[in-house]
């Protein structure tokens, strides 16, 4: 699979995502927050940016489980 | 202990504490499926992880020119932060000079006789950094605050002036200011903390 395809399928999966899981993906994820820091930026409890993100990361588990991990380019997103 | 998926992901996520981890740690070494998971989350966080760092082109450039044309709100907001930088850039550059090229003599204390063992050792090039990573984060957090309640009380204004369908874009673009507003003060925390 070339870059550039696994880049349109990672931007396709994060799209179906809902805004709430796709922020709570986002901290986690790219920017690295913790679940304290993630729950303090979205105003929710810590169990529901919790529950965001494991719900978040199943579906996105599903939908890239095709996506073979070493065919990406390697960068990270700012 | 049984399958646990939440736990799992905790500890995915470098979240589990370190008194559950050695119970999930023995878990794994028996129980494939969650070997599985586990290495089925690893590659999901390398897939997404593999996104370039960069822009998507802004393809036509003369057509979608105005397309890409920064809002009013924008405009404001991208001042903001640049400024901010700008200042606590200078401020961390005071801090420099002061520490280094014009560090004060002591003189009170040299003229009160007090031995040198009494007196606190030089600060040390890793305190210098701290606290000059501090000060920058405290200068950068005050400036921030200071330019999004300005940006927050135009976008009530604007928000006060315009009818409902521009109202509901603008209560949006409040909701996500105050977000990015909450996110900067937990970075600032965690830079002045660290």
């Amino acid at each position: 699979m070339l870059p550039i395809e696994v880049s349109l399928a990672v931007e396709r999966a994060l799209t179906v995502l809902s805004d709430d899981q796709r922020e709570a993906v986002i901290l986690k994820i790219y920017q690295g927050f913790k679940f304290e820091e993630m729950a303090d930026i979205l105003g929710c409890p810590v169990s529901t940016a919790k529950s965001r993100l494991y719900t978040a990361l199943d579906l996105l588990k599903e939908m890239l489980t095709s996506v073979p991990p070493e065919s990406g380019s390697g960068f990270r997103l700012k | 202990m049984s399958c646990s998926p939440e736990q799992l992901k905790d500890y995915f996520l470098g979240e589990l504490s370190p008194a559950e981890r050695p119970t999930l740690e023995s878990h794994l070494a028996l129980c494939v499926a969650c070997r599985d998971e586990l290495a089925s989350l690893g590659n999901t966080r390398t897939v997404l992880l593999s996104l370039p760092d960069e822009e998507p082109p802004r393809r036509i450039a003369f057509v979608s020119d105005k397309v890409f044309e920064p809002r009013w709100w924008q405009r404001i907001w991208r001042s903001g932060p640049q400024l901010g930088f700008l200042s606590a850039a200078m401020l961390a550059t005071a801090i420099l000079i002061h520490a280094f090229v014009v560090r004060p003599e002591g003189p009170s204390i040299a003229r009160a006789g007090i031995t040198g063992a009494h007196l606190q050792p030089t600060a040390s090039p890793a305190d210098l950094d701290n606290r000059v990573r501090a000060e920058v984060a405290r200068a950068m957090t005050e400036n921030e605050t200071k330019q999004m309640s300005r940006v927050l009380e135009l976008v009530d204004t604007k928000l006060r002036q315009s009818d409902d369908r521009n109202g509901q874009t603008l209560v949006l673009i409040r909701e996500y200011l105050e977000r990015i507003d909450k996110r900067n003060a937990v970075v600032a925390k965690r830079v002045l903390y660290e």
